[in-house]
């Protein structure tokens, strides 16, 4: 028999992957294509090969920690397994709070909207006390640390961008020809690019997907769908985005980007991929949106000038308390309608 | 659509089945290793068409 509830997870859970991925790619690779460094197609490629890579070899502690970390019950049972359709409603709610968002050109996370689904999944469980998990609460230690890991992740990439320019100004300083300096560029640049993608493959595709490995479980198929086989899903919806729809968001962010120097691009690079990867290894969701921004006004400090609007910034701060509380009222909103309402 | 990027959906849905079949790391190296082949099959495409066009005329 087929699973519908699975089945509908399946197809949110992919368009939440295809909308990341046309909108991430930019992070990784807005600096070489916007640059001129490399096509748009061998950008794609980059993208692809890497993000598909961190999705099957990382993706599941951040999996982990959404999907089963934050809503808790009794003795270690996750209400949302026992009650999949919640899980649903949240992963729908995130989507639709997504496309809003793009539509009306609100200062977005897709992170962020995962995340303030899950809570509102949790606030609606805990409100309505339903007899298969009636005892719900919300782990308030786990979101204190993500809360405190979306704030951190954009200084944190700013100090490891500020760092890394400082090395290589210094390093590339010795180099006499012009040619060979701007190769060693470029393939700095690229390289970076591939190790951003990486990262965006362990932690966006994990915070995606996460809500997947709860209906997965609900479902009773965690020994078919592993974390691995649904990392993989969401590396290939991620790797769609990249392929159909990116190339616009990758031009004009790249344009954004670069017009600072490819040292500055590749030091915003390395100093986002670092901290998004070093978020990753505690199971911490973080936007690889607001760590390139974060990376391009560290490397940017360097100069003395403001790389990065305070209009930007201000989006940045905007992003952590409207999207996630607007996605976190619309997860409540639709499962008091379908389950409290009536 | 580029025909390339038809080809890079087509090895993505391969791969997925590799995937749901035999194992999601076997899927990566499929995919991995097709969308490969293929770029260095048109960078090889693209020297030879370079070279053919600097070849002076003989006419």
């Amino acid at each position: 028999m087929i699973d519908y509830i699975l089945l509908l997870a399946l197809v949110v859970g992919f368009y939440v992957g295809w909308n990341t991925g046309s909108n991430d790619a930019a992070n990784a690779m807005g600096v070489p294509v916007g640059g001129g460094m490399i096509s748009h197609r061998k950008a794609v490629t980059i993208m692809i090969l890497f993000v598909l890579l961190g999705a099957v070899l990382e993706s599941w502690r951040v999996m982990e920690t959404v999907g089963h970390g934050i809503v808790v019950g009794p003795e270690g049972v996750n209400p949302l397994v026992e009650i999949p359709e919640i899980a649903v409603v949240a992963l729908f709610s995130a989507g639709v709070w997504v496309s809003v968002a793009t539509t009306l050109k609100l200062p977005i996370s897709t992170t962020e909207s995962i995340i303030g689904s899950v809570i509102g999944a949790g606030l609606l469980l805990s409100y309505l006390k339903p007899a298969a998990a009636p005892e719900t609460t919300l782990e308030l230690g786990v979101i204190g640390e993500i809360g405190l890991a979306w704030v951190l992740n954009p200084f944190g990439a700013a100090f490891f961008a500020f760092i890394t320019y400082h090395i290589a100004k210094g390093g590339l300083r010795s180099i006499g020809s012009a040619t060979t300096l701007n190769r060693i560029l470029k393939s700095l640049v690229i390289a970076t690019g591939a190790f951003t993608a990486y990262s965006i493959g362990t932690n966006t595709v994990g915070n995606a997907t996460a809500l997947l490995t709860v209906v997965v479980g609900g479902s009773g198929q965690e020994v078919f769908w592993t974390p691995r086989l649904i990392g993989l899903f969401g590396g290939i919806a991620l790797s769609v985005g990249v392929i159909t729809y990116s190339w616009r968001v990758m031009e004009t962010v790249g344009r954004g980007i670069t017009r600072l120097d490819a040292t500055t691009g590749f030091a915003a690079q390395l100093g986002a991929a670092s901290t998004i990867w070093i978020f990753t290894q505690f199971g911490i969701p973080v936007s690889s949106s607001q760590a390139i921004v974060g990376g391009v006004a560290g490397a940017g400090l360097v100069k003395g000038t403001a790389a990065v609007s305070k209009g930007k910034l201000g989006k940045i701060a905007i992003a952590w308390v409207l999207t996630p509380t607007a996605a976190a009222g619309l997860t409540f909103l639709i499962g008091w309608f379908i389950w409290g309402g009536v | 659509m580029e025909r390339w990027k038809i080809l890079y959906l087509a090895f993505l849905g391969v791969g997925f089945a590799i995937g749901r079949t035999i194992s999601p790391l076997i899927a990566v190296a499929f995919i991995w290793t097709s969308i490969l082949t293929v770029e260095i099959i048109n960078y090889w495409r693209e020297l030879k068409n370079r070279k053919k066009d600097s070849k002076p005329s003989t006419r």
